[in-house]
Order: C-alpha cells, then sequence, then structure tokens
C-alpha cells in the first residue's frame, strides 16, 4: 500500500479541534498505518503457518513436534500455532485487516468523487496558491482566440481546463488518474483480501478412496477418509452431492518398470442421471459443479469372500495399504463373532510374488540358521502373478477399545496359521483361489481390483474474484503511480507589442523536479501556438 | 437390512422413531449396540420405532454385526453414506430422533446413553416441545 505524503489537500477537509480529538481513535483506526500494521502481523502469522506444521497438511509432524518439543510443543498447540489458519484469532485478526482497510477507503472515495465534481466548478478567487513557476506569452490573436487556441494546446497535453468564475481567468489540472488509480488500486486490494478469506473459509479439501467397479458419494464430511473444512464452510454446505462411479483404474509403466501415469475412468451421476464421462490423471482433475477430483493415488484391493461355516461374513472388497516394495500390501479382516469364536485375518498381497533365498536383516531370526529358508516378495506392481498370504490370529480383537480399522492390535491375539491363495485368473492345482482355515473359515479370492485415492477440494467462490481483482490492481498500480498531479492557471490581458498577453502560472503535487521541464515545454508549445506567423507556425508545433 | 437404495424415511410418519447411523468397523458403535436393541425391544410396543442406515461397510459384515447383537430393528443398507450426508452425519455412530410429524428434533453425534436416548424420546413425544 502507498502513502502519499505530498497528497496536499483532498481526502483532509478541515476539522475543528474539540471534534479532532473526539475522532482520534477512528482517525487512527482508518489510517493506511493502521492497516499496514495489521497486514505485516497477518503476514508474519502466514509465515509461521508455512514454517510451523500445520495440522490440516501433516498431522503426522505435528504430532511429532509436540512429542519432540515437549514444553514448545504444548505452548503452541494452546496458542492454536498448529492451525493458523483456521484459529479464532487469525480469522479476528484479517477480518479487522478487512474492516479497517475499507473504513480507510471509504472517505478517500467519497474525497475523490468530491474532487472530480469540484474541478468542474470554478475555484474562488483569491484562493490561487503561491505559483513557483509563471510567465507570459505574447499573443497575436485576439483575446477569445488566445484562450480557445492555450486550451487546445493543453488539451492536446491532457490538461482538462475550464473558466474560473467571473473574469477571464482559467484552471487547467492533469493527473487525476493518480487518485482514481490509487482508489482503485485499494479498493481491488479490499476485494482480493477479501476474496481470499471468502476462499479460506469456505473451501473445503478431502481425500476419498475408492475401488473399481465401486461409486462415491460427494456428501460431506463422512463420505471422506481425510478431511478438512473452513470455518464457514458448514454454513454455506460446499458439496455439490454428485455420486462418482469409477468404471476403472489403469497404470501404465514405463521401460524401467516404474508407473509412468496411472488413470482413473469416471462417470459422475448428478440426481442419477449420468453427466460427465473423463479420466482423471495426475495434474488433470475431473471438474463438477465446481467440484475438483484430483487423483492423488492408488492401491490393491481384492474382492473377498469370507464364509464361517454356511454363513457370508465378509463378500466384498477389501483394501489394502502400502507395505513394502512393488505393491506388496497388506488389509485386515475383523471377525468377532464366528462360530468358532473371535478371529482376526490379515491378508498380505505380493502382485508380482517370487520366492528367493531368505536373507537375515536380524542375526538373531531364527530362520537365518535354516537352511534353504525363503522368503517371498513381489517383483513388481502389475498384478499379474498374484499371491495373497492369508495369516489367521485367534483372541481378543481388543473391539472395546479404540483402533485402527486397517490393523489388528495383535496384543491378545495368537497367530494361529498362515495359507495362501489366488485369483480365478491364476488359480492353478497347486494354489487355488480359496483356502480352508480353522473352524470351518473359508477365505475365497474372488477378483483382484485396484482402488484409486482421489483428492477433492472445492476452490472456492472467491478464486475468480480474487483473480479479477488481482488484475484491475496491477493495472490500477500504473496510474498511481507514475501519472502526477499538476494545475495551471492562465488569463488573457491587454499588454505586449501585440495587445494581448497570456499570462500563465504552474504548481506541481508530486515530482516537483520534473515539473520545470515540463512547464517550459508547455510554454514552447504556447508561444508556438500564439505567436508564428499565423497557421505557418501552428503547422511546425506539431 | 431392508435394501440398497436409501428408502425415504417417510414411512415413519406418524411415529417417534429413532435412526441410527452405525457401521460394523465401527467400536463405539459396538459399545451402544446392545443398548439400542434392548430399548427397541421394550419401546416397539410403546409406539416408537427404530431404524438403523448402515454405512460405508460390507454389507456381509453388517449382517454378521447384527446377527452379533441379535439387532430387532431393519436398518438401510448407504454402503456411499449418501443417505447418511443428506442427514449431516460426519461419522457414525450418530442417533436423531424424529418425532410423529416427521420432524427430526434431537441428535446425538457419537455414542449415546441409555439416558439421552430416553430423554430424546420423551422429548419427541412431547412433540419436540417443552411445555
Amino acid at each position: 500500500m502507498t502513502e502519499s505524503n505530498e497528497s496536499e489537500d483532498f481526502g483532509a477537509e478541515p476539522v475543528p479541534p474539540r471534534a479532532m480529538e473526539r475522532m482520534h481513535g477512528w482517525r487512527r483506526l482508518r489510517s493506511m498505518r493502521t492497516a499496514i500494521q495489521l497486514l505485516i502481523a497477518v503476514a508474519i502469522v502466514s509465515l509461521l503457518g508455512s514454517v510451523i506444521p500445520q495440522r490440516s497438511a501433516a498431522p503426522s509432524k505435528v504430532a511429532q513436534f509436540i512429542e519432540e518439543h515437549r514444553f514448545w510443543g504444548e505452548v503452541f498447540d494452546r496458542l492454536g500455532l498448529f492451525q493458523v489458519f483456521t484459529s479464532w484469532w487469525f480469522l479476528a485478526l484479517a477480518g479487522f485487516l478487512l474492516f479497517v482497510t475499507g473504513a480507510c477507503l471509504i472517505p478517500r472515495t467519497r474525497a475523490a468523487l468530491s474532487h472530480a465534481r469540484r474541478i468542474k466548478q470554478a475555484p474562488e478567487r483569491g484562493r490561487l496558491p503561491d505559483l513557483r513557476f509563471t510567465t507570459e506569452v505574447e499573443s497575436e490573436l485576439s483575446s477569445d482566440e488566445t484562450v480557445t487556441e492555450a486550451r487546445r494546446v493543453l488539451g492536446r497535453r491532457r490538461w482538462r481546463s475550464s473558466p474560473v468564475n467571473g473574469a477571464n481567468q482559467w484552471i487547467a489540472e492533469r493527473g487525476h488518474s493518480r487518485e482514481t488509480g490509487s482508489v482503485l488500486f485499494h479498493w481491488s486490494f479490499f476485494l482480493v483480501a477479501l476474496a481470499a478469506a471468502l476462499t479460506i473459509t469456505t473451501k473445503f479439501e478431502g481425500s476419498a478412496v475408492v475401488v473399481e467397479k465401486t461409486s462415491w458419494v460427494e456428501g460431506g464430511r463422512v463420505n471422506f477418509d481425510e478431511y478438512s473444512e473452513g470455518a464457514f464452510a458448514r454454513w454455506i454446505n460446499p458439496h455439490a452431492g454428485f455420486t462418482v462411479a469409477v468404471e476403472d483404474f489403469d497404470v501404465a509403466y514405463g521401460d524401467d518398470g516404474m508407473p509412468k501415469s496411472y488413470t482413473s475412468r469416471v462417470k459422475i451421476l448428478d440426481d442419477g442421471r449420468e453427466v460427465l464421462e473423463d479420466e482423471v490423471r495426475v495434474n488433470k482433475p475431473v471438474s463438477y459443479k465446481g467440484v475438483k477430483l484430483y487423483q492423488l493415488g492408488y492401491g490393491w484391493a481384492p474382492v473377498v469372500r469370507v464364509t464361517d461355516g454356511s454363513t457370508v461374513v465378509y463378500d466384498g472388497p477389501l483394501v489394502l495399504g502400502m507395505r513394502g516394495p512393488n505393491g506388496s500390501s497388506a488389509g485386515v479382516i475383523k471377525l468377532p463373532s464366528t462360530a468358532s469364536g473371535s478371529v482376526g485375518l490379515e491378508l498380505s498381497l505380493f502382485p508380482d510374488f517370487k520366492l528367493v533365498p531368505f536373507r537375515a536383516t536380524n542375526p538373531d531370526d531364527p530362520r537365518a540358521r535354516e537352511p534353504g529358508a525363503l522368503d517371498l516378495i513381489s517383483t513388481g506392481d502389475f498384478g499379474e502373478r498374484p499371491l495373497v498370504v492369508v495369516t489367521e490370529y485367534r483372541g481378543d480383537l481388543g473391539l472395546d477399545k479404540p483402533q485402527n480399522v486397517y490393523e489388528l492390535d495383535k496384543t491378545g491375539l495368537e497367530q494361529v496359521a498362515q495359507k495362501f491363495a489366488t485369483f480365478p485368473a491364476n488359480a492353478n492345482e497347486k494354489l487355488g483361489t480359496s483356502t480352508q482355515l480353522g473352524g470351518g473359515l473359508n477365505v475365497e479370492l474372488i477378483d483382484l481390483r485396484r482402488f484409486t485415492v482421489f483428492s477433492v477440494k472445492r476452490d472456492s467462490y472467491g478464486t475468480p474474484v480474487a483473480a479479477a481483482a488481482a488484475a484491475v490492481m496491477m493495472l490500477s498500480l500504473y496510474p498511481a503511480l507514475y501519472a502526477y498531479r499538476r494545475r495551471l492557471w492562465f488569463e488573457v490581458v491587454e499588454g505586449g507589442t501585440e495587445g494581448v498577453v497570456l499570462r500563465f502560472g504552474g504548481v506541481a503535487y508530486q515530482r516537483k523536479d520534473i515539473f520545470e521541464e515540463e512547464f517550459l515545454r508547455i510554454e514552447t508549445d504556447l508561444t508556438d501556438a500564439l505567436r508564428g506567423a499565423g497557421s505557418v507556425a501552428k503547422k511546425a508545433t506539431r | 437390512m431392508t435394501g440398497e437404495t436409501p428408502v425415504s424415511l417417510v414411512s415413519t410418519a406418524g411415529q417417534v422413531t429413532v435412526v441410527n447411523f452405525w457401521a460394523s468397523w465401527c467400536g463405539p458403535c459396538r459399545t451402544e449396540t446392545p443398548m439400542l436393541a434392548a430399548a427397541a425391544r421394550e419401546l416397539s410396543s410403546q409406539g416408537v420405532q427404530f431404524i438403523g442406515v448402515n454405512i460405508r461397510d460390507d454389507r456381509a459384515a453388517a449382517a454378521a454385526f447384527e446377527r452379533e447383537f441379535d439387532v430387532p430393528f431393519p436398518s438401510i443398507y448407504d454402503r456411499e453414506a449418501a443417505l447418511a450426508a443428506t442427514w449431516k452425519v460426519t461419522a457414525p455412530p450418530s442417533t436423531f430422533v424424529v418425532a410423529r410429524d416427521g420432524r427430526v428434533v434431537a441428535s446425538i453425534p457419537g455414542p449415546i446413553e441409555k439416558t439421552d436416548l430416553s430423554c430424546m424420546i420423551e422429548y419427541a413425544r412431547a412433540g419436540g416441545s417443552i411445555d
């Protein structure tokens, strides 16, 4: 923000001393200085927010920070420094900044408007300031023609002139765009800040895990695995309520076997009607009703059917978490009430399995002394040679305590068996699609599917407003900085050799140092226009 | 469980209805379900209806959960939590009480205690107002 200390009279009407005292607090509040101080405060807080880990972005880092800096971690947490952008005091600070900017803009706008009106009225005689530069030019023309010619010459240099009441006195001004530009600049700054506040307070961002051939609803917090939203989001409901059906998910691999790109083919349904069919890829989100789906990640989700005797107890895709290189992943099924008691199943998938000689990472591992011990690894993430290891645990699942849905709490559990199975496309005599466990439990692999992870966000209602306002802000900066306000007064008096003399003087309000040169140029132009023998001289000046 | 399509709860009109959103993988649901099942049995003769909404779950796992706790009331299978989202549920469990005129008069996000449930039902019976 700029504060012009040369800004002469307008914007500051004279105020009687007592009223001045009364208004002191208010004036101070709406002063540019207060706004700048608040802006600096907001900037410092934003800086803190980018240095200190934020809960919304990295909850684990916050936990780690608190762990490592016991006392300060606690203090920071109390101060809300792990969620600065949503803390009440940051919102209060930002809101106050908006209020102060608005309060400071209103009188300035009013002053600029009234000034624009005033220039059309004649200034009072005798209120002319001391002119630093004055000069006289003799004219060959009549009085009226001299005035017309002078106004034309000045008009060409973008001076706006108007008559002073009575007599043959005129006033010319230029550089109004400075204050217009400045007011516009500050209003657009205000708008940018307002739009940013709107964005921060109404946006939401979350992640959603969707298995191939299933669908997901963008309905609200309940639909997301991770979720955060702005402070006012719940009052306006930023969700669009559409359904995303994931048709399939593809990974393209490069020559080095590393994934080159991955694609989710999706259909978007709104109110049961299909409205969109598209592909979500990295850096190519799909947008519907202002909500964007970004491709974030993927993994395996085998379709599993678990039967307890003749009763089906699990029948659907099981989302696996990454456990090792090349797509090695695992997931759990908790069965608290089978006919044979409480069972925990851990399913580990090796998408392209291979048996390799066991290499101990820990010399105390008993298998290190076992000759011919083998280890199971995955050589790729293609899913061409998938193997699932089903590990059966029995005992207390500990479901009365809060626990991770994707892991078994093994404290009360004992491993009782480990079995192998594969999927229909890869089944053979050695490796079937189902495996029998204890107590009449059977695990059958139905299909190997992938899941895709979307990052879902509404960029916000404020974004287009902010972009437009930022453009206006940049454009208005030019006149605000490089238009200089100047005034000229001129009158036509009798005298000189030709009988008519144009007397004029000028004053500069900014960049006074370059005004002398400008003034001399005007004098030259006017001399050429009013003297040189008639039309020949006039042409020469063009 | 009744059906895959989220049925509207219009059929509850004329009766005080307790709507409980749950999932088989949800720990607090395991804690509160025995109480809800007992309350449903006790209150069925008194014109209070219970309806469950199972969200983001495997259907077979949800059925196993119902068998485990011998849940007497029916549940709607809302795999995508579409119905839950329209009820502004943020996570299971979440319990709502609907008055005879179909208005939701009380709700508790998170696990519910017996005393809270009794209070909410009394309130709904009074037509959702304290006179």
